[in-house]
Order: C-alpha cells, then sequence, then structure tokens
C-alpha cells in the first residue's frame, strides 16, 4: 500500500470518526470526574450527619439537658457533614466545568491541529534564525 | 465470505495498519513521552522570559541564560509538532485498533462507534498475507502461530510443515464465516485455514491436535487479546470506574468491629487474565439481583466447597467496586467476615453476644455493608457450642436493609441446618451454585495458564491444560473440580519453574500424576509393560484353572491401562459366584499381588458384617454420629487398587443400592454429601450363590458356559441378586468346581508355597508325587473346593515338620523328604 493513500485517509478521519472518538473519550472524564467526586451520592446526603455520627438520649423523661446536648451535638455533626460534602461538591462540580470547557478548547484545537502544526515549526524555527 | 470481499471490507484499516508496522505501539509511545517531557521542559526554560526578574537574576548568575531562555521557547515550538503528531498518528491507529470495542465494555460508553464488520487483527492478516498461499501467510502471522503453539504444535514443527507441504491454499479457494454475528475474528481465519486445508488438518491430527484443541487455542488467543486491549483502554468507563471515588464514605459510617474481624472483598483486585466463566457470571447476576431488593435483602450461596462460591463472591465484590451493579448496591462495601476469630476472641457466651450486637450495630449504622459469613451451618454450630444461638443474634437484623448478609454453605449442612428453620429460610434468597461445564473448565484453566506465562514465561499448550483437567478429575480423589485442576496447574508451573523448564507438555502432567498419586498413567513401558502383557500367565501362577475369571480380570486391567474403559465408572467390576474354595478370593489376591505388587493392595469388606439396619451408616459414614463409613475411609487412603466384597449377597438391600450406584457411576457421596471417586479401584464381589447349581452341573458333566444365564436366572429367581445390579457388572464368572486334576496342581501349588517359606530357615522339602497323592486322599472333598486340601497341607506336612524340628530331628541345611511312612 502506498504510503501517499495515509495522508487522505487520515485527513477524512481527523474530521469525521476522530470527532465521535473524542466525544466518547470526553464524555468518560465528564462521568469519571462526577463519580470520582461523588457529586450525586453527596448531593442527596448533603444533610445527613457526617460519617453517620449522632447522638442519641440514654434517659426517658423530659431533661432538657440531654435534650439540649442531642440537638446540639447532631447539629454540629450535620453542619460538618454538609460543609465539608459542599467543599467536594464544588470542587467536583468546577472539575466536571473545567472538563467540559477543556474539551471544547480541545475540539477547537483539534479541527485546527492540522494548520497549528506547520505554525508552530515554522515560528520555533524562527525564533532559532532571530 | 470470499477472500477477494474480505480485502474489500478490511481496506479502510489499511492505512492504520500500514502505519502500526512501520511505527509499533510501544515505540510510539515511548516517543510520545519523550518528546511531551523535552517540549515542557524546553516550554518552561522559554516561559521564563515572561518573568522578568527571574530572568535577569538569572543574567546575574551566568551570562548566556537569556540566550538560553530564547533557545528554550525555540525548541518547544519545535518540539511540539512531533508530539502533536505522534499524538494523531498514535489516535487514528487507536481508532481503528479499538473500533466497536465500546460495545464489548460492561459500562455502555455515549457516542458509539460503528460495529465493524471485521477485527483490526483480520485487517492486520489481510494486509500482509500473500494470496497464493493463505495457510502460509496465517501460520507466519503472530496470532495465527500463537494460535497453533497453543494448541500444541511447537513452532520448529510450524517451520518444518511450511517446508515440506505440498499443496498449497490460494485466496480463490477461501471463504471464511463468521462463528457468531460479532466482527469477523482471527479465530474465525483460524477454523477457515484448518477446514479448508486439508493437509493442515492432517500434519495437525498427526501431531495430536485435533479440532477441538485448535479451537479451544482460537478461543483461548482471542479472549486474551480481549484482555490485553480492555487493559491497554485505560480511557474506557471499565477502567475508570474501578478508580474509587472520594466521599464515598462520607455519608456512611464506619463499622470498625467488622473490620477488626473481616477482610474487605470490595478492595481486591481481580487476576489480570479473570475472564469470568458464564456459570460464574449467571450465579454473579442471580446474587445482584436478591442483594438489590428493598427489604430481606439477603443470600445463602449453596455449592460445594472449593467450588464455584469464592468465585462467585470475588467477581461480586469487583462489579460492586467498579460501579457497574444496580443502584441499590452502588457504593456497597464486601466484608468476608472471619467469624471463628471472633468466637476464640471472646471465648464465652456473654462477651461473644456483647461484641457480636455490638458489631452488627455498628454494621448497621454504616449503612454499606454486605456481610459474607462462610460456611454459614459452621458458624450457627460453633455458636451453639459456647451457649448462644446465632440464628437468634442475627435474626432481628435480617428484616430491613440496612445490613445485607451473603451466607455460604455446602448443600449437605444447609439441607440438614438451614432448610429445617423456614422462619430463617424465608428471609434469604437461596441461590443453587451452577457447577461449570467442561467449556468453564477450559476457560478457568486458560485464564490461569495465562496468568502463569505472563509471569513465569512458562508455555502452557491447551492439550496440556486438557489433560490436567482429565487427570486431576479422574486421579485426584480430593477436592472439587474445578480447584484440584488449577492446583494441579499451579503445581506444575512450580516445578517446571524449578527445573528452569520452558513448556509443560502432557508427559510432565502424566509423570507427575503418577508421582503424586501413586497411579500409573501415561504410556506403558518397561515391567508394567511386561507385566499388562502376561498378566493371565503371572495370575495363573497362583491361580489354578478358571481361565474365564483370569481372562475377563487381566482384559480389564489392560482396558483401564490403555485408557479404552469409561472414565467414569470403576477400573473394573466382576461378581465372582461359585462354591466356597474355588479360588474367588485367590483371584483376587492374585491381582493385587501381580499388579499392584502386594497382595494387602485389597481392601477387604466382609459383608456378612453389614447385615443390620444401620449397615449403610457403617459403610458411609453416620452424619448423627458423626463416624466416618468404613467405606469411605478405605477408599480415600487408598484410591487405587482392588475393593474385595466378600459374600456379597449377604449385605443389606440399602447395600446393594449403594453399590448399584457405585458400579454404574464409579462415584458415591459419603454422610457429609462430599464425593468418593471409585474410578481408580477394580471392584470384585464374591459371593456362593448359585453353587449348589454350579456343583450339580458340573457333577453331570453339563457345560457351566452353556448352563451360565439358567445359573443367573435362577439367582435373580431366588431374590439373592436383582436384574440392573448384576446388570451393572462388567462381568458376572461362574468359579467352576476344582476337578482332580486342578486340585492335584494346586496342592502341589500350596506345598511348593510352604517349601519356599520354610527355606527362610534353611529347611528344604522335596514335593513328591508320593506325597501329593496322600494329600489328595485327606484334601479332597469337591463341596469344599481347595479348603480341605490347604487344611490338609497345614494338619499333616506342616505338623509333621514341626514336630521333628522341635524333636531336633531336622538340622538346618538338611533337604526333608516326606514318604507314607512318614505320614501316617
Amino acid at each position: 500500500m502506498s504510503y501517499f493513500l495515509i495522508i487522505p485517509s487520515y485527513v477524512y478521519w481527523h474530521y469525521t470518526e476522530a470527532l465521535r472518538d473524542i466525544a466518547r473519550v470526553w464524555t468518560n472524564f465528564l462521568w469519571f470526574l462526577y463519580n470520582f467526586f461523588s457529586v450525586s451520592l453527596l448531593t442527596r446526603t448533603l444533610f445527613a450527619p457526617w460519617q453517620r455520627i449522632s447522638e442519641k438520649r440514654t434517659r426517658t423523661g423530659l431533661h432538657m439537658e440531654d435534650i439540649a446536648e442531642v440537638v446540639v451535638t447532631n447539629t454540629i455533626m450535620r453542619a460538618v457533614g454538609a460543609l465539608l460534602r459542599f467543599i467536594l461538591i464544588v470542587v467536583g462540580v468546577l472539575s466536571v466545568l473545567i472538563a467540559f470547557w477543556a474539551g471544547l478548547l480541545f475540539y477547537v484545537l483539534w479541527i485546527l491541529l492540522p494548520a497549528l502544526i506547520p505554525v508552530s515549526f515554522f515560528y520555533g524555527l524562527s525564533i532559532f534564525v532571530s | 465470505m470470499t477472500y477477494w470481499e474480505l480485502t474489500q471490507t478490511v481496506k479502510s484499516f489499511y492505512p492504520a495498519i500500514a502505519l502500526d508496522n512501520t511505527f509499533p505501539r510501544a515505540l510510539r509511545e515511548r516517543t510520545f513521552t519523550l518528546l511531551w517531557i523535552l517540549s515542557l521542559l524546553s516550554g518552561v526554560t522559554g516561559s521564563l522570559s515572561l518573568l522578568p526578574a527571574v530572568e535577569d537574576f538569572l543574567t546575574s548568575l551566568f551570562i548566556q541564560a537569556p540566550l538560553i531562555i530564547h533557545l528554550g521557547a525555540g525548541v518547544c515550538f519545535l518540539l511540539l509538532p512531533f508530539a502533536t503528531l505522534v499524538f494523531m498518528l498514535n489516535s487514528f491507529i487507536n481508532s481503528f485498533y479499538f473500533r466497536g470495542f465500546d460495545h464489548v465494555q460492561v459500562l455502555a460508553e455515549r457516542s458509539p462507534s460503528d460495529k465493524p464488520r471485521v477485527s483490526f487483527e483480520v485487517a492486520a492478516f489481510c494486509f500482509g498475507a500473500d494470496t497464493r498461499d493463505i495457510t502460509g501467510a496465517f501460520l507466519r502471522f503472530s496470532y495465527g502461530q500463537l494460535m497453533l503453539v497453543r494448541a500444541g504444535l511447537e513452532a520448529i514443527e510450524l517451520q518444518q510443515f511450511l517446508a515440506h507441504r505440498t499443496t498449497q491454499l490460494s485466496s480463490e479457494q477461501f471463504t471464511v464465516t463468521p462463528a457468531s454475528s460479532d466482527a469477523l475474528r482471527v479465530f474465525d481465519l483460524a477454523m477457515a485455514v484448518f477446514h479448508q486445508d486439508k493437509e493442515l488438518a492432517d500434519f495437525l491430527f498427526k501431531r495430536g491436535v485435533q479440532e477441538k484443541n485448535l479451537l479451544e487455542a482460537a478461543q483461548w488467543v482471542s479472549r486474551d487479546m480481549l484482555a490485553y486491549k480492555k487493559h491497554v483502554r485505560w480511557w474506557s468507563r471499565d477502567n475508570l470506574g474501578r478508580i474509587e471515588g472520594i466521599g464515598t464514605d462520607w455519608s456512611y459510617g464506619t463499622a470498625f468491629r467488622l473490620k477488626r474481624y473481616a477482610h474487605e472483598l470490595t478492595a481486591d483486585r481481580l487476576a489480570p487474565f479473570s475472564s469470568k466463566p458464564s456459570y460464574i457470571k449467571n450465579d454473579e447476576g442471580r446474587l445482584e439481583a436478591s442483594l438489590s431488593k428493598a427489604r430481606e435483602a439477603n443470600a445463602i450461596l449453596v455449592g460445594e466447597d472449593g467450588g464455584s462460591k469464592m468465585e462467585v463472591l470475588r467477581a461480586f465484590g469487583a462489579r460492586v467496586q467498579d460501579g457497574s451493579v444496580f443502584p441499590a448496591l452502588v457504593h456497597k462495601k464486601v466484608y468476608l467476615f472471619n467469624a471463628s476469630r471472633l468466637i476464640s476472641d471472646a471465648g464465652e457466651k456473654t462477651k461473644f453476644e456483647h461484641e457480636f450486637i455490638k458489631l452488627l450495630d455498628e454494621v448497621a449504622a454504616a449503612g454499606n455493608c454486605i456481610m459474607v459469613i462462610e460456611d454459614f451451618p459452621a458458624f450457627i454450630e460453633s455458636v451453639s457450642h459456647i451457649g448462644s444461638s446465632a440464628v437468634g443474634l442475627v435474626s432481628p437484623y435480617l428484616d430491613g436493609s440496612a445490613i445485607q448478609f451473603i451466607c455460604l454453605s455446602s448443600p449437605t449442612p444447609f439441607h440438614q441446618v438451614i432448610e429445617p428453620d423456614g422462619i430463617l429460610l424465608a428471609k434469604f434468597d437461596t441461590i443453587i451454585l451452577e457447577a461449570g461445564e467442561s467449556a468453564d473448565l477450559t476457560q478457568t484453566l486458560q485464564d490461569a495458564a495465562s496468568g502463569i506465562e505472563a509471569q513465569q514465561g512458562i508455555s502452557i499448550p491447551q492439550p496440556t491444560l486438557t489433560l490436567i483437567g482429565e487427570s486431576a478429575d479422574r486421579y485426584i480423589t480430593e477436592g472439587m473440580m474445578p480447584d484440584k485442576a488449577i492446583d494441579l496447574l499451579y503445581e506444575l508451573a512450580a516445578k517446571a519453574g524449578q527445573e528452569k523448564k520452558k513448556r509443560i507438555g502432557r508427559g510432565d502432567v502424566l509423570e507427575f500424576v503418577k508421582a503424586k498419586t501413586g497411579i500409573p498413567t501415561g504410556i506403558v513401558t518397561g515391567v508394567e509393560k511386561e507385566k499388562l502383557v502376561n498378566l493371565e500367565t503371572l495370575l495363573h501362577q497362583r491361580v489354578i484353572g478358571q481361565d474365564e475369571a483370569v481372562n475377563a480380570i487381566a482384559g480389564a486391567m489392560r482396558r483401564s491401562r490403555a485408557g479404552v474403559g469409561s472414565p467414569n465408572r470403576p477400573m473394573g467390576s466382576f461378581l465372582f459366584m461359585g462354591p466356597t474354595g474355588v479360588g474367588k478370593t485367590e483371584t483376587t489376591k492374585a491381582l493385587a499381588q501381580a499388579f499392584f505388587g502386594d497382595e494387602n493392595h485389597i481392601l477387604r469388606l466382609d459383608m456378612s458384617e453389614y447385615t443390620s439396619a444401620d449397615a449403610l451408616s457403617k459403610l458411609i459414614g453416620s452424619f448423627t454420629s458423626n463416624a466416618p463409613g468404613v467405606l469411605t475411609s478405605m477408599l480415600r487412603e487408598r484410591p487405587y487398587g482392588v475393593l474385595l466384597l466378600d459374600e456379597f449377597e449377604k449385605t443389606t438391600k440399602e447395600v446393594l443400592d449403594l453399590f448399584l450406584q457405585i458400579l454404574d457411576e464409579g462415584i458415591f457421596s459419603d454422610m457429609h454429601g462430599k464425593r468418593v471417586n471409585v474410578r481408580n479401584t477394580i471392584i470384585i464381589a464374591t459371593s456362593n450363590a448359585g453353587s449348589d447349581i454350579i456343583y450339580e452341573a458340573v457333577k453331570n458333566g453339563e457345560n457351566l458356559g452353556a448352563k451360565k444365564s439358567q445359573i443367573i436366572d435362577a439367582v435373580i429367581s431366588q431374590g439373592i441378586f436383582r436384574p440392573e445390579l448384576l446388570n451393572r457388572f462388567d462381568g458376572v464368572i461362574l468359579f467352576q468346581p476344582i476337578d482332580e486334576k486342578n486340585l492335584r496342581a494346586i496342592a502341589r501349588l500350596m506345598l511348593e508355597r510352604f517349601r519356599s517359606r520354610i527355606k527362610t530357615r534353611g529347611i528344604d522339602l522335596e514335593v513328591t508325587d508320593d506325597l501329593v497323592n496322600y494329600l489328595m486322599k485327606f484334601g479332597s472333598d469337591p463341596k469344599f473346593g481347595a479348603r480341605p486340601m490347604n487344611r490338609a497341607v497345614q494338619d499333616v506336612v506342616e505338623q509333621k515338620i514341626a514336630d521333628k524340628i522341635i524333636k531336633g530331628q531336622i538340622q538346618p541345611g538338611e533337604k526333608i523328604v516326606l514318604t507314607a511312612t512318614d505320614l501316617f
């Protein structure tokens, strides 16, 4: 097979199948980041106690200090949980957004790559010459 | 599909294949990494020009700094295009290499590729194939070669075939059809070449490679190819999904106590070549469905120890870990609970109950634990020994969904301990594990062999694996398939590693099995060959007459050793019928001595001792008393030898029914439901049934052979044996009453045996006709065969000589001649 035939095949692939391949890999990364930061799980359990740590009343009857202790402890646990989860959700969502925009940028670069390669090469040469 | 159609289909792959051949994957990846590192370093250097303060500082250190920074930028812009080019080419090749691969992933991916009609490897074959010689092209093609080597050929044999063959398969004659609706694979090419090139098929047949071997080897190579591709495609959802996420634990508690007493299965990695045979996948699917229920989502896995229980669990754990399970099971963790450690740590009831309830509470509070209790019936029993009730403690947690349990059990304890407890059973889904078919065993062994090949560099071809499977099943009595086959494979690999061997052949397997079990396997040579060829003569050295019995036994031994007998039945099974003292037991002893080298190689059971109601329990053991069975213990200790069942007709109907199964299948179960293998044993049952009819027939001068069916019918009509039992024996042999000529020979034989015995004390005896004639007077009673003769030798000859020794009338080294006068 003539190696010259590779170039038209490549160019055809570059602007057809490759775009579909990139979309597949890109969505895989978005899916991975979304799952890696457990965005869905953390959102669903945003106000759940931190690591399910909770206080239970040990005495029956109306003992205000017991009730206050339980309410305060459980509120703190939920607040800590919500704060840490919220931070991770934000990091996760930001990562997904960055990956999304990086993907779009990659698409643009990919389309321009055949032109960017000679530009970069000649620019590099010009630096040497100068 | 004709070859021409095939080449039209694969043409679109050619540019990628041409590039792949010129610039192979490993080289591409190394070049890409190098170029990117250099681009990055030069880019970082060049970008310093953007920071004037740093540039000024560096200039103060050495004068050429601005020039280096300037050149750094230039090198970066020069290298970047090359790094990008390599990236683009690699992506181009990968696009074809993995085309359609997203369809075989477990986790579906977006923007799926078109399903190709052929695989990349088939296209690679067509790209380099000489159209005048398809077979030659296939045998030179890397995957083709690998398939044939794994089918059992050596590379040099392939070269010899290519050099000496007389015909060539051209592309005009060649057609190929995909075996399934998937793309055409190298596997299809291999089978098409095999079917269409008769010379190749004949060549392979002569080297012991049959179609089945090639098919299995081709499937094996295809599966390894798939595993490699899965591994390389790191950006697939299957691979990315295995990276454990962060924050998944934040919404669940921590089961500290469970972690102390358990091993987390979801943290394990599956072996690189575990392709999961279909029966494992089915069981794993059933387990997943059971555990995904909203309530009472617990399961009991019932299967033999050493079977597929742990494989199913590991496969399930891996799937929970990569997240490819029903939503209810995502983020769960599977813990294999070591119950015996908790029981021994606690030691007594109160402490155990306190600790166990705390553990269960923690697990329930954690909310994401699936607890696996190995051998659940044994756990119940151990807990009851310290006076507590495991079922009572666990029951409150079984209803909800806070804890999920997977309990494991063997079939017999399951039926005896768990099944009768209807309330407990209702809270579990019972999953009776499927047994693997032979194709599954092949796949399991191939996976293990691929791992060994990758680690130790030892090649293990398919015929060797097949033989390992067969040998483990047939000769290794302890353990379950496929475990014992895998163990055998690893033992062989370890031995080959020590001996620095590069290939494990069939001979190595047979030799190893022979050394391990003592059962002769493989080609018959040397002394063993001599023994087998002359077995009748050897038996006749002890057995006078009884040609039918001797010939039947010798034939059975030869059939079994040559490997033409049924592997799923005992080596041989015979019922010896005839009057007492005619040589039934003696024939059995003669066989043990001639073939197994020792007459004590007989496992002897006097069946008249097994006539009571508990006869069966005595033989196979009793579950209630936990006493082991005589027969099972004997056969487990010595699975290779002769089992002699004296006075077979005297035992109970239940025992006869047990032997009905043993004779038919060569296998039976003991009290615990564990299988006992009788397939390497010769079973000889003796019986006096019909002896009167035999005696009468011979007395009347009738031919015993002609009367055989009449005698057997009489035995059946008397209700001694059922016809189905008699039919299960390989042969029912009638022993002739001993006539005078044979009795004389027996007398001589007994005297010779006695002579050799006293020779060890330095005394010789001359066996004269006079002596034999004298014995014939006393030892001849046709109704009792040779027994009176034995007694006569004892009472007359042995006694006389003993008296003489005591009186000092015989000196060492003396030869005694007993005359008639001596004997009176």
